[in-house]
């Protein structure tokens, strides 16, 4: 049919002009997407593209000030909170970053990228808390003028000394002990582990690698605590352990109590158990029931299990999160309900993968997907791509489908009145006109139906 | 059942608004109502007017990130006036309840929905005229029919990135409960089965510069339509559509076409239904003047009919086909309050209808028509 054909050559021609695209330097992408901006400087997708351009090209703080006016008029959109991520990373502004990672794993259509940068975020926190630990030393003169909140406790990891030295990992475990233990109070607010680990290594590298009791006061005043518990735990012989601990006043440097447990290794909760009690009197707070008896759980009742636990936590501080997420693989496996261990084990497997994620490899991610061909028109055409994301997005190409093959008449009657496109094309057929002919304009207003009816017996 | 699902409809359409205040994604509730009116003038031989009054109305709902639901319906208002003969047919139509799914990352969307009988699929003679002329592909009235029955649609569509386009295809079936579809009164009732309909659907799109190119065609084949002994097929359609939209010199330009190619079949009088096609082109272009944004449009429409032979022996007439036209010169202009987008827009129109005179002759109607609308989206 000679219509037909046209109409089909015409469609041919209109979808081979809009094929017909050559690949361009990421500089010439950037001019002509800024071309483009000048023209449509709200234009979400436009301030997309440049801001992705402007990354490659390495003009980050451009990058951010697109991607983020892109942003402001999209919040929704996954590959500009993607890109706004990785250029604040760039630029070393971690808080951003982990915002803007945040919202591409709520918002971002690439499954894989979104598990990427959940690992990312476990790293860059570890990250973020390091570098606080060297903005607060590095503005010491200021910020340890400031007094603690004598309701802020820090715990520093214990001391370890004996002839068996496979138990100084305990000096982390039975730090992490207290502190679970001593948060059950609703009257305190404990340090966390990580950050007080942090301050403890910047203080350290800073001293080459010595520490004293001075610098744990330093680093009590560094992270705001208004009391410190250190201690020790002794090895008496092969069998007995001792552990000391005493409450210091930060601002005053003087010790306010001391607590001290001793038993059998294997008694090593209970020995936990009676520190945690004695310090709570020491630090002058009183266990309601419930905290008291939250207090008297025990996170597992296998030594072992609690032994590799402990040799995890110290393998997380050094950075060896490989290692960290075997020991705490191997507390599983001893005590499968052991929950800290859990928690632990995949927090450094998260942290662990996240140290391997960048750019890169985020990017390789994205090729072959439509978050991909967005930065792919960006940065080679030049062009504004909205195959994803946003209302136009590879989405929007599978609703459109589902749309034309489950048509709504009145979705059709007030969409092209609204988006434009002049009259729709029939969404679906009335059978009765279309099987007498009285939609046929042409014939006549007498309709005429000639049906057989059905044979009586 | 029509008329209870006609006064449910009220409290269906209260229950939908207010549940969507515990959606998730409230803020992406969006309704659209777009009030209008049509009316063609075939002028000598023909001398029919025929106008519909439609108000459809529609809103989306999304449920989180993956469902949404949507539901329409229209109250219309179709008129056919032959000389002092008046055929009018009025009154709620069917309802569509839909729900999307989309699974993985937004590549794939399970579609399913239900056409509710709220309509008027049962018309009476003097309504025939009119229930059916709306129902013309070629005149193109926002809605095209009063009522079909209950129906049940089910599909599956898959999206894909290839290079710089995204290509969408997917198939649906449809499948319609029988209804009476006229109401002829001391007669027996006539039971109508319409019969299930397969879609397929494959298009392409990609952004383009500051605009984008959409392709798409849909293929619908039909089952057998039953009306009492009567078991005929009126034909499987294919439809084409494009969109060509972009930015040139600040100008919004759209271009836009469409076409309908329906294959022969047969009426349910057992008399041939030669193919037939339509093609559609539009040209749009936007731009503000003065402050105010304005949308002259250009609409060409060209209709291919192919007449089978009639009739047998020496009476018998040779197959020929006609061609009838339409073009539509049409202005649309936007307000923007906040959430709230009217767009107002006229056009008149002017065509040439393949006919015959009362000799039966082939000869050309003049038509003429205007249309007048007043679209509203609200999307807080």
């Amino acid at each position: 049919m000679p219509i037909l054909k046209t109409f089909v050559t015409t469609l041919l021609v209109a979808g081979a002009g809009a094929c017909a695209t050559g690949g361009l330097s990421t500089g010439e992408s950037v001019t002509k997407l800024e071309q483009q901006q000048r023209s449509s400087p709200t234009n979400a997708a436009v301030n997309r593209s440049l801001g992705i351009a402007y990354y490659k090209a390495n003009r980050y703080p451009e990058a951010r000030g697109a991607l983020e006016t892109a942003t402001r008029v999209d919040p929704k959109d996954g590959t500009t909170a993607l890109y706004l991520g990785l250029t604040a990373e760039a630029m070393n502004d971690i808080p951003a970053a982990k915002s803007a990672y945040s919202s591409y794993i709520t918002y971002g259509r690439t499954s894989r990228v979104r598990s990427q940068l959940q690992s990312r975020l476990a790293a860059l926190t570890r990250k973020e808390i390091a570098a606080e630990a060297r903005t607060a030393v590095a503005q010491e003169a200021t910020v340890a003028t400031q007094p603690g909140n004598p309701r802020v406790i820090a715990v520093l990891p214990l001391r370890f000394s004996g002839p068996d030295t496979t138990l100084r990992a305990l000096e982390r475990g039975m730090a992490d002990l207290l502190i679970t233990d001593l948060a059950r109070s609703a009257q305190l607010t404990l340090v966390e582990r990580s950050r007080m680990q942090a301050l403890l290594d910047e203080i350290q590298l800073q001293r080459g690698g010595t520490t004293d009791a001075a610098t744990n006061v330093r680093a009590g005043k560094l992270i705001r605590a208004g009391r410190l518990v250190s201690g020790s735990i002794n090895q008496i012989d092969a069998a007995n352990l001792r552990v000391d601990a005493a409450v210091i006043d930060v601002p005053t440097s003087q010790i306010r109590g001391n607590a001290q447990s001793s038993d059998l290794l294997e008694q090593i909760f209970a020995i936990e158990k009676k520190l945690a009690l004695d310090l709570f009197t020491q630090l002058g707070v009183t266990l309601t029931v419930a905290e008291r008896n939250a207090v008297e759980q025990r996170p597992t009742r296998s030594l072992a299990a609690f032994m590799a636990y402990s040799r995890g936590l110290r393998a997380e501080d050094e950075g060896r999160y490989t290692e960290a997420s075997r020991y705490f693989n191997e507390a599983i496996r001893l005590d499968p309900g052991f929950g800290a261990a859990q928690q632990k084990g995949q927090e450094v497997s998260a942290v662990s993968a996240g140290t391997d994620v960048t750019a890169a490899t985020v990017e390789t991610s994205l090729k072959g997907t439509a978050e991909g061909a967005i930065v792919n028109a960006a940065t080679t055409q030049g062009s504004v791509s909205t195959a994803a994301g946003g209302a136009t997005g590879l989405g929007t190409t599978a609703q459109s489908a589902a749309a034309d093959l489950n048509p709504s008449p009145s979705s059709v009657a007030t969409g092209g009145a609204t988006s434009g496109g002049g009259s729709s094309a029939p969404s679906a057929r009335d059978p009765v006109s279309a099987g007498t002919g009285s939609d046929n304009p042409a014939g006549t207003a007498k309709v005429t139906i000639v049906i057989t009816r059905p044979r009586t017996p | 059942m029509s008329t209870q699902m006609r006064r449910l409809l009220p409290f269906a359409l209260a229950a939908v608004a207010m549940s969507s205040a515990g959606a998730q994604s409230i803020f992406d509730t969006e309704l659209r109502l777009a009030p209008q009116f049509i009316q063609y003038e075939l002028k000598s031989p023909n001398n029919e007017k025929i106008s519909e009054l439609a108000i459809p109305v529609f809103v989306t709902i999304p449920f989180g990130s993956r469902f949404t639901f949507d539901v329409g319906t229209s109250y219309a208002r179709a008129r056919v006036t032959t000389g002092s003969a008046i055929s009018e047919i009025s009154g709620l139509t069917d309802t569509q309840l839909r729900g999307n799914l989309t699974l993985g990352t937004d590549f794939v969307v399970l579609t399913g929905g239900v056409n509710l009988p709220t309509g008027q699929s049962t018309v009476s003679l003097e309504q025939l005229t009119a229930a059916g002329r709306i129902g013309s592909d070629f005149l193109a009235f926002p809605i095209s029919n009063m009522g079909t029955g209950l129906a049940t649609t089910g599909g599956i569509a898959i999206a894909r990135p290839i290079g710089s386009w995204n290509i969408g295809f997917g198939g649906a079936f449809r499948r319609s409960s029988a209804y009476e579809p006229f109401n002829v009164p001391g007669d027996t009732p006539l039971r109508f089965q319409p019969g299930n309909e397969v879609r397929a659907r494959i298009g392409v799109d990609r952004g383009v510069g500051n605009g984008r190119v959409t392709l798409g065609v849909t293929y619908s084949a039909f089952a057998d339509d039953a009306a009492g002994n009567s078991v005929y097929n009126t034909g499987n359609r294919v439809i084409a559509q494009t969109i060509i939209s972009q930015q040139v010199a600040g100008a919004d330009v759209t271009l836009a076409g469409y076409n309908v190619f329906r294959a022969p079949g047969m009426y349910a009088s057992g008399e041939p239904a030669g193919r037939e096609n339509i093609a559609n082109g539009y040209v749009g272009i936007g731009f503000s003047l003065l402050g105010q944004y304005l949308e002259p449009s250009v609409e060409g429409r060209h209709w291919y009919q192919v007449i089978p032979p009639a009739g047998s022996g020496s009476t018998a007439t040779l197959e020929r086909s006609q061609s009838s036209y339409l073009g539509t010169a049409a202005l649309r202009t936007r307000f923007t309050f906040g959430g709230l987008s009217i767009y107002p827009s006229g056009g008149y129109t002017y065509g040439i209808l393949a006919t015959r005179d009362a000799q039966g002759r082939s000869v050309d109607a003049d038509i003429t028509g205007f249309r007048a609308q007043l679209a509203i989206r609200v999307a807080p």
